[in-house]
């Protein structure tokens, strides 16, 4: 037992041996019970430091939930939830209802008036009789008046859903127009374009609520890139069939400041050079010289590609990002050299 | 005397982290049995502190829960496996959390700032680690410089997994950390014997 088999299992425990290293330190450990049991050991001293340092979190009330769901051991109760999670969806499943409704209001009304002689709207019926007994036993009497009363009341009833559904979709476009309004002072989820400093585009941050950049149209852009660019095909440039995809390089950063999350979208980033990197920079009012973020995955330049990163803190509220590419660990600070990519574009003077 | 004539490795501490009162362990026993309820109890023991062990290792709060999650869905189906003389219990769930964690450090675009500095404060979890553990290792973290100290914790919480700008050369970090290792094991030796 020598301080080198020590270092070797520590640094090893740390994640600081690199990938070779790490898999010549794993071989070894299977046939060294030495180095396996200093291996164990500085397991050991790190639960119990970190165990001792990291202050516990309360964790959400439905993680057992998901859990158990996840694991199969409980039925997963998504019904209670998904109408809440839009508004915009509940409208949808209430139209269609409505419509069901509606087409079956229309088809009683029609069987109606094949038994109804005297109704003058009838409109010509299938040959085949109802499947449903029950449903022409339930048909109005034949008399005018039973067969006209039910419909007008069935009419009326349709009109007050319909001007219900009306309030409801209002009330949902309203929620949308304050949930991207900016307040000051309030971390909004902040959505924007980024594209090369060489194109002049007109400023898309969508906090300002700018009518012309909507929120849909830039997500639609970053959905669109990565479906468009499967990851087997050559993706470097934009598909063909996809005309509406820019043919230069963009990224769409979307980042809740609330929760310090963030997803960083590009398509049509050039591959680079062996030993470059892309690396992100987030620019905020409060400083003038961009932060570093992080450095994109090695595999990120291929057409479209989706990354989450964070800024950790939940007081930074970006006001641009930029993507430089620099030489692999020597990020340099953004220069008109080394951009690629910055948004939201810099008004014109 | 004694502790020049350790080495490094015996002198490590054998004896932290170690369930004393088997209640962990009879729990994972339960799971390997597809027990749901010793999965709840379990998930109830743990989740707090691996949460927050979880959220010093990835920096967001959202992503250190599904990590924790991720750990207890490794941790029910591999309950069969898990074998007590190879390691405690917690020291299981810690190295499965880490490699969890280390998973999503991979695909993850890498924190801007550092970590927010860790907190000393006593939040004693008997049911995790004994008081005495707690203790000693608190001693042992007093017996390093600051630097050394924020080099092992980083360490530990895989800040260096990722390469940073801002880390001080990776030559430095090793030479911080080889101290404090030399320095925390005589406290905890001590303690030991």
């Amino acid at each position: 037992m020598n301080s080198d088999l020590y270092d070797s299992a520590a640094w090893r425990t740390f994640q600081l041996l690199d990938a070779e290293e790490a898999s010549i330190f794993d071989e070894a450990m299977r046939h060294d019970p030495d180095l396996r049991s200093a291996y164990l050991e500085m397991d050991r001293l790190s639960a119990a430091i970190a165990a001792t340092t990291a202050g516990p979190l309360e964790p959400t009330a439905d993680q057992l939930d998901q859990l158990q769901s996840r694991l199969g051991l409980k039925t997963a109760h998504h019904s209670h939830f998904w109408l809440a999670t839009s508004g915009w969806s509940t409208a949808a499943v209430l139209a269609i209802l409505l419509t069901l409704h509606l087409a079956g209001i229309i088809d009683r009304m029609d069987t109606a008036a094949v038994v109804t002689p005297g109704n003058s709207h009838a409109r010509p019926q299938p040959a085949t009789p109802p499947a449903d007994p029950t449903r022409t036993t339930a048909l109005p009497s034949t008399k005018d008046a039973d067969t006209k009363t039910p419909a007008k009341v069935e009419t009326k009833r349709l009109n007050q859903e319909i001007e219900v559904l009306r309030d409801n979709l209002e009330k949902f476009q309203h929620r949308d127009r304050v949930l991207f309004e900016v307040v000051p002072g309030m971390a909004l989820p902040i959505v924007m374009a980024m594209n090369p400093p060489e194109i002049a585009l007109e400023d898309s941050t969508l906090a300002k609520n700018d009518e012309h950049s909507p929120l849909t149209a830039l997500l639609g852009d970053a959905l669109r890139a990565l479906t468009a660019a499967p990851p087997e095909t050559d993706s470097s440039a934009p598909a063909a069939d996809a005309p509406w995809l820019p043919k230069h390089p963009t990224a769409i950063p979307i980042y809740d400041a609330a929760r310090d999350a963030g997803t960083l979208v590009v398509s049509n980033l050039p591959p680079t050079d062996a030993g470059e990197v892309y690396n992100l920079w987030v620019t905020t009012a409060a400083n003038e010289r961009p932060i570093y973020v992080g450095t994109l995955p090695d595999d990120s330049a291929s057409g479209a590609d989706s990354f989450d990163f964070s800024l950790g803190s939940t007081m930074v509220l970006p006001s641009g990002f930029v993507l430089t590419k620099d030489p692999q660990n020597a990020p340099a600070n953004p220069t008109a050299a080394n951009t690629i990519l910055q948004g939201p574009p810099v008004p014109a003077r | 005397m004694i502790e020049t004539e350790l080495s490094p490795i015996h002198a490590l501490p054998s004896g932290l982290c170690e369930d004393s009162s088997g209640e962990a362990a009879a729990l994972i026993a339960r799971m390997a049995k597809a027990d749901p309820n010793a999965l709840a109890e379990l998930h109830g023991l743990w989740n707090p502190v691996l949460l927050g062990i979880a959220y010093q290792m990835l920096g967001d709060r959202r992503q250190a829960g599904k990590a924790v999650q991720d750990t207890f869905v490794h941790l029910w189906q591999r309950a069969a496996g898990y074998d007590s003389r190879q390691t405690t219990p917690f020291v299981w769930a810690f190295t499965v959390l880490r490699g969890c964690c280390m998973n999503r450090l991979r695909r993850q675009v890498p924190r801007a700032v550092p970590h927010p500095p860790t907190p000393l404060d006593k939040h004693d979890n008997p049911r995790v680690m004994s008081a005495d553990d707690y203790r000693r290792v608190r001693a042992a973290l007093d017996h390093l410089t600051p630097e050394e100290r924020s080099s092992l914790l980083a360490a530990v919480f895989l800040h260096y997994a990722q390469p940073h700008p801002h880390d001080p050369p990776l030559g430095m970090v090793k030479n911080h950390l080889r101290q404090a290792l030399t320095k925390i094991r005589n406290p905890l030796s001590r303690y030991e014997l």
